[in-house]
Order: C-alpha cells, then structure tokens, then sequence
C-alpha cells in the first residue's frame, strides 16, 4: 500500500513538473510573442531615428591560442556598421603566435598607456595599439586561467561608458551593435543587455561576415539549433519583459562598464561568470535599491560555433549546469529579497526549482517510473502516457519557438529548414534530451561533492570558415 | 498488486496533456507556414511597389516635365508606396519636394495619410504622420500636436519633426516643452531637425525654456542646444554657471559647451571641485578656450586621482594656445606625480600617432 502510494506520489510530481515546467515556458514564450510583436513594428522607425545616435562603445575580446582565427575575427570586428567604438583584444598569456599575428597583420606598436587598474588581474605585460586602425589596441597579460581575468583587464582599458564582451570565436551580424546599444539609449537605466545567439554551424562566414544561412548537416549541431531557439526566443525575451532575465551570455553580452566595475567585474574562479556577472548585477543594485534593467533584444546578432561531438558536447554542459549552480549559491541572497523584484521572486526560485534541479526530476522520475515497469508495478500504458505528455510538452515547446523565429526575423531562409527543425524538435526528446539531463545531474553532483572541472580544450570544426 | 494501473486520473491527465500539446504544435507549425507564406508574398508585393514606383516618383523628383500619366494605386500597394515616397522626400530638397507634393495629392495620399493616422499600428501611424509633415498639411495640425505628446516616443518625436516642417516657429514652444520632458527623445537627431529647418527660429524660445527649467531637467538638455547653436548654448551655459555655480550637474554640463574664454577666471576654482565629473570637464573647457597661463592648473590635474581627469588634463595641455613642441619637453621635468608623467606619455604617444 506504502509503495502504491509512494508510486503514485512519484506519477503526480513527475507529471506536475512537466505541466508547470512547460506551462511557466509557455507562458514565458506568449509574453515573448507580445514583446517581439511590439518591438518588430518599432523596429525600422527605430533604427531610422536611432541611426545617428550611437553610443560609442568599447567591444572587449579575449584570446588565449587563437593564432589561427583572430586575425580574422578581428578584421570582422573592425568592419562592424558602426561609427563609435574601439576594439580592445586582450591576448591572455597564450601560448601560441596570438601576439605576432596580430602585432604582424595589424602593425602593432608598444604603447605607453597610462593603464588604470579598477578590476584586479593577472599583471599586464604590456598594451599595443595599431598604426593601420587606431581604434585597435592589444593588452597583453599573463594567463589568468579563464575568461574572466582577461574581461577584466579588457574592461580595465575600456575607454567607452558601455562594453560588449564575446568570444574571439563567434560570428557578429554587422548590424549588431546599432541593435544591442538602443535598449541603452532608450532606458538610462539599462546596465546591461543581451541579444539572440544561433549556431553557426551550416552556415557560410567569408573574411569574418555571415554570408549565407544554413543548416549544419551534423545532428548534434542540428538539435542545438532549436534548442538555441527555444532558449532565446522563448526564456529569454519573455524573461526580459519582466526585468527577470538571469543571464547574459558570455558569446554575445554588452553591459555598463561603471556598474560591472562597482560590482568588482567578472569573478575569476567561478566556470559561468556571464551568468554569475547577471545575477550578482540584480542582487547588488536591488540591495542597492537601485531601478535598473537588464534588457535582451532577440535580433539574431551572434553566431557561434555548436559542437559537434559528444565528448566536447558534454564538457559544455556540464560546464554551464556547475556555472548556474555556482551562480545561484553564490547569490543566494537575491531570492526573495526585498526591492529584487521580478528578478529575485519569479526568476530566481524558477531557475533553482526549473533548471538548477530539473535533471534530478527529470532523471529521477524516469528512473523511478522505468523501475516500475519493469517491476510490473505500473503497466506498458500507463508508462507511456507520462512518456507522451513529457515529450509532446518539449515539443509544443520548440515549436512555440520556431513561431516566434517565424514571425520575427524567419533567419532560415526555405521552408524545409522549419519542417527540418519541427522534426529535430520531436527526435530530440528520443535520447539527446535525457543524455543532457544525465550530464548535468553529473555536473550538480560534482558542485555538490566539490569536484573540480577541468578545463579542457573545447573542440570546434569550424568548418563554416571560409 | 492491484494498483499496477496507476492512478486512473494521473494517467487520463497525462494523455490529455500529450494530445492536447501535440495539437497545439502541429497548429503552431502550420501556422508557422502560413506566416512565412504571407511574409514571402508582402516582400513580392513590396518588391512590385519599389519596382513600378521608385522609377517613377525619382524621375518626377529630379526632372521638371509636364504631366505624367501615373500607374492605378491599388490599395495593399499603399503603405509600401508611402514608404517609398517618404524615403524620397528625406533624400531631397527644393523643387523636387513639391513636385512630389503634388504628385501624392493627385494620388490621394493626403487623405489615406489622415485616415491613417487612427490606426493602431504604430508604423502606420509614424508613416502617416510623415507624410502630413512632408506635405506641409496645415489642417492636420490639431491631430499632430495630439501625437506630440503620445507616449510612445518615436510617434512624439516624428509629431514634432512635422509640426517643424509646417510651422517652426508655431511649434516651437510645445516641442521644447517636450524636450524638456523627454528623456527618450533622440536629441541629436531633432536638433538636426531643428538645424535644417532653419535653428534662428528656435533661439528665443529655446533660452527662455532653458533658464527658466528646473535644475535638474537642463544638464541632458546643454548638449543636445549646443548642437542646434553652440553660441546659444555658450550664452546659455554662461547664464546658469552664474545662477547655479553650485550645482555640480548643471556646472560639469555647462563646462562642456563653454566657447568664451573670459569665463576661465570664474571657472578655474572648479579644480578644487569633489565632483570628477566637474574636473574632468573643467580640463576639457580650460583645453578649448585656455592659454598657456593654465600651464599649471593643468599640471595640478595630471596628478588627479580620477583616470579621467588626469587623461583630459594632459589632453588640454597639449591644445593649449601657444603651446609648442620645445615648451612640452620640458613639463616632464615639471611634473613630480608619476601618474601625471605617465599620462603625459600616454596622451603624446596618443597624438604621436594621430
């Protein structure tokens, strides 16, 4: 009778969670439709008025053993469609030819700047700046074991009230900037702001510009797309819409150089610090009683590189789960806080009840109900009735988000590429889903146990270069 | 065993939940298709548009001929066709305005554009009222001064930009009642505006509103009148150096936008100020106006504590009137803060290299 009752407590949670899980998403993703709505019909009158009002800004790149691309990724960064902005690349103690290929490809000469150190870091060996663009400079520092040290020693340099900080490896839309710096000029109160991030996989980049859409023929580089999809156009703007967004990613983020300097910038041994960066923000300035906001505009403004094998598939993974689980612990006192808003009374218990715990629930649920069956305690349909209502909600869930793409910006240029990505959405739930829950159940485990991640190298194809 | 059924509830939600889900994803994807269907047909319509009227208002624009037959307007061609004209007339001036003029009128343009002003879209209604301010429609002036004050900011900033178009000077007093309200008003871009439309119009108006402001509203507002007339906007900021000289957010604004040297002797004790913002501007002020007597109140600010400051300081000192490259060697030597030699550095290599 106990163990009927403990079943049938295991059928209501695992079923319960699903609903609201997907319920909270859906209804994230119908504020998203409104927000994209409203902010697709201001779009090109915007742009127009807003054209010529551009905040100058300093974009912030870290490289460590980039030889091979960041001449590159630099040459795309300089012929962004913007008037005001500076190019700091910080060359974070690489062990390679980082350094000379830039000193060679941009003429870089020692320059004897009067360095400021707001953030600490690593010691900085010394600063460039370019004859051929004088809106180049290179800080060259001593590896600080990890993104953030050599953010902060680019932010340290940064010239310009705001900073965008990315990777050396992604791919700009020209036209990001003039999009990521409006929610800037439109709120003073913004202090950060993200913006959609999509693989780029499949797709085809000449000389650092995106040139044609496409998808990868890889199949795990595939399912990332729409989940990408799912988690920008659906999480994100909806959270956004409520100030509630806990996370600017480290691919594509610009934020106010002051308040991340009052923050103490990026934490060095945290792996997440773009998450951690956005939820120290709202806890310090609701601590601070401060009205801010953290915005996202959905315009697809980066492209990165999605892995396309299971080993570097899973080290991401659980990289980003022990990043949100440090993020969160780390600023456990946002929850529930008095002035933290949306932000600290929706976001944050949902981050912690949705994300940070779902792979228990999701893996525990299936483990206990798969027992069952094979115990004979719960029948073949029984079993596949819950089977069915979680997949079916995953895949109402995706599908919400190909609308939204659909609606807004339709980046995939035919029409098979949405009926392709609606089939991905279904096949996913068939495996990848799950695997991706086991990996981050490995990776709360890990946080929990105090194990340490290593680094690692992260192996990219890049094979979309041209 | 007899609960290997499970909870008949559990399970019957659990099948509904599925159905009802996989309906709604099969509905959204479709729906998905229809969507790009009609956006991929409004792009060949639009493209139609710009194909058979592009040509055509361009050729009325720039060449004075007699009277052109012009294609039936059909009425989903509309606001595409308006987008069209609206972008010509931005890019032209003087006679070709009002042969455009008289060409939308014949089209009718002046009466969809009224209609259009109700709707709800905010893009039609930014067109709309585009339109009426390129036409210079006097009878649209009530509803224009209604969208002036709209909340939405884009819509009350192109209310103003045509209510400027038709009658600069009758608008002026209820814009800059708005540029004082507004924060989210892209100011450069009106007093650009205001510039083309002839800035002599707005100077009374716009000297009596900034003097008579409540503080805290004109520190945002100097910059924005410097660009529409900076020798109103050096006037302006002299008046309230003098009436607010205690007010760091109005005193760091007016710095800014100084253009008279003989301010430098009321201003120069600014250098004491605790707000890094009134130094570093006082630096910027005394580097455009001062000579080389502010050698050494420049020098005290290399030594500031504040990155900024230090950088304008030193940035100042080398624009100072009659400073030269022999008198420059010897200020490394005059200088004992080692922040202050190695901004001067930094700043000459920065120049050094253009």
């Amino acid at each position: 009778m106990n163990l009927r009752v403990a079943l049938e407590g295991v059928q209501w949670l695992f079923l319960g969670y699903f609903i609201v899980l997907n319920s909270i998403y859906l209804g994230l993703a119908f504020m998203a439709l409104f927000g994209l709505r409203r902010y697709m019909r201001g779009i090109s009158v915007a742009e127009r008025v807003y054209s010529h009002l551009q905040m100058p800004i300093s974009l912030v790149v870290p490289a460590y053993n980039e030889a091979a691309t960041i001449v590159t990724s630099i040459r795309a960064l300089l012929q962004l469609r913007y008037q005001h902005f500076e190019v700091i690349i910080v060359n974070d103690g690489s062990k390679d030819d980082t350094l000379a290929v830039i000193e060679r490809e941009f003429k870089l000469q020692p320059f004897p700047e009067a360095y400021r150190v707001q953030i600490k870091t690593k010691p900085v060996r010394g600063v460039y700046r370019s004859l051929t663009h004088p809106n180049l400079r290179v800080i060259d520092k001593e590896n600080g074991g990890g993104k953030a040290d050599a953010t902060n020693a680019g932010i340290n340099a940064a010239r310009y009230p705001i900073f965008y900080c990315g990777d050396a490896d992604s791919v700009l839309d020209p036209h990001s900037m003039e999009h990521v710096v409006r929610p800037f000029l439109e709120d003073p109160r913004t202090v950060a702001c993200g913006g959609t991030v999509r693989i780029i996989n499949g797709c085809k980049v000449r000389g650092g510009v995106l040139e044609k859409v496409g998808l990868p023929r890889n199949p795990l580089a595939l399912v990332q797309v729409v989940e990408y999809l799912r988690a920008f156009l659906g999480g994100r703007l909806g959270w956004s819409a409520i100030n509630g967004m806990l996370i600017v990613s480290g691919a594509f983020g610009v934020f106010h150089r002051d308040t991340v300097v009052a923050a103490g910038g990026f934490r060095a041994d945290v792996i997440g610090e773009d998450m951690e960066m956005t939820v120290r923000l709202h806890r310090k300035l609701s601590e601070r009683g401060v009205r801010y906001r953290v915005a996202f505009i959905p315009d697809p403004v980066c492209w990165t590189d999605a892995p396309e094998d299971v080993a570097t598939l899973a080290k991401q993974r659980k990289r980003w789960h022990r990043g949100l689980a440090e993020s969160l612990w780390g600023n456990r006192k946002l929850c529930f806080a008095k002035n933290s808003g949306s932000a600290g009374w929706v976001a944050f218990p949902f981050f912690v009840l949705f994300e940070l715990l779902s792979p228990v629930i999701e893996v525990g649920g299936f483990l206990v109900m798969g027992l069952a069956l094979a115990l004979g305690m719960m029948t073949g349909t029984s079993f596949l009735a819950f089977v069915a209502a979680a997949f079916a909600l995953g895949v109402m869930l995706s599908t919400t988000a190909l609308l939204l793409e659909e609606l807004s910006f339709h980046t995939y240029p035919k029409a098979r590429h949405v009926l392709a990505l609606f089939v991905v959405a279904i096949l996913e739930n068939f495996g990848y889903r799950q695997v991706i829950s086991v990996w981050k159940l490995q990776a709360l485990y890990g946080w929990l146990t105090g194990r340490r991640i290593p680094w690692g190298d992260m192996k990219r194809k890049a094979n979309w270069q041209q | 065993m007899d609960f290997n059924t499970g909870s008949d509830l559990v399970v019957t939600i659990a099948w509904r939940s599925a159905m009802i889900a996989a309906l709604a994803s099969a509905l959204m994807l479709t729906f998905a298709l229809i969507v790009r269907r009609y956006l991929h047909w409004q792009d060949r319509v639009q493209a139609r548009v710009a194909a058979r009227w592009r040509p055509l208002l361009t050729q009325i624009a720039i060449e004075e001929q007699g009277f052109i037959e012009l294609p039936r307007l059909r009425a989903r061609h509309v606001p595409f066709l308006l987008e069209e004209w609206n972008a010509l007339h931005d890019a032209v001036r003087g006679e070709s305005t009002a042969r455009l003029n008289e060409t939308a009128l014949r089209l009718g343009l002046d009466e969809i554009a009224r209609h259009l002003m109700n709707s709800r879209e905010v893009g039609k209604r930014i067109l709309a009222i585009r339109t009426l301010g390129h036409l210079r429609d006097a009878t649209a002036w009530k509803t224009l001064q209604e969208q002036l004050v709209s909340a939405n900011a884009l819509v009350s900033f192109y209310a103003a930009a045509a209510l400027v178009r038709i009658d600069a000077q009758r608008a002026m007093p209820g814009i800059m009642l708005q540029v004082a309200e507004r924060e989210s008003w892209p100011g450069e871009a009106m007093s650009r505006l205001l510039v083309d439309a002839g800035a002599d119009v707005a100077r009374e108006p716009i000297r009596a509103l900034m003097l008579s402001l409540e503080p805290a509203k004109v520190p945002p507002l100097l910059p924005w009148l410097s660009h529409v007339d900076a020798v109103l906007g050096s006037e302006v900021a002299t008046e309230l150096l003098r009436r607010h000289a205690g007010d760091d957010d109005i005193v760091a604004a007016a710095l800014l936008v100084l253009l008279e040297p003989a301010m430098l002797p009321e201003v120069r004790h600014y250098a004491s100020s605790t707000d890094a913002d009134v130094r570093e501007h006082l630096a910027i002020a005394i580097g455009n106006l001062g000579d080389l007597d502010e050698m050494a109140l420049l020098m005290r600010l290399m030594g500031d504590r504040v990155w900024w400051v230090r950088y304008r300081a030193a940035q100042a000192l080398l624009k100072l009137r009659g400073m030269n490259a022999g008198l420059l060697e010897t200020v490394p030597a005059r200088l004992t803060d080692p922040f202050a030699q190695d901004m001067l550095k930094h700043v000459r290599a920065e120049a050094a290299l253009g």
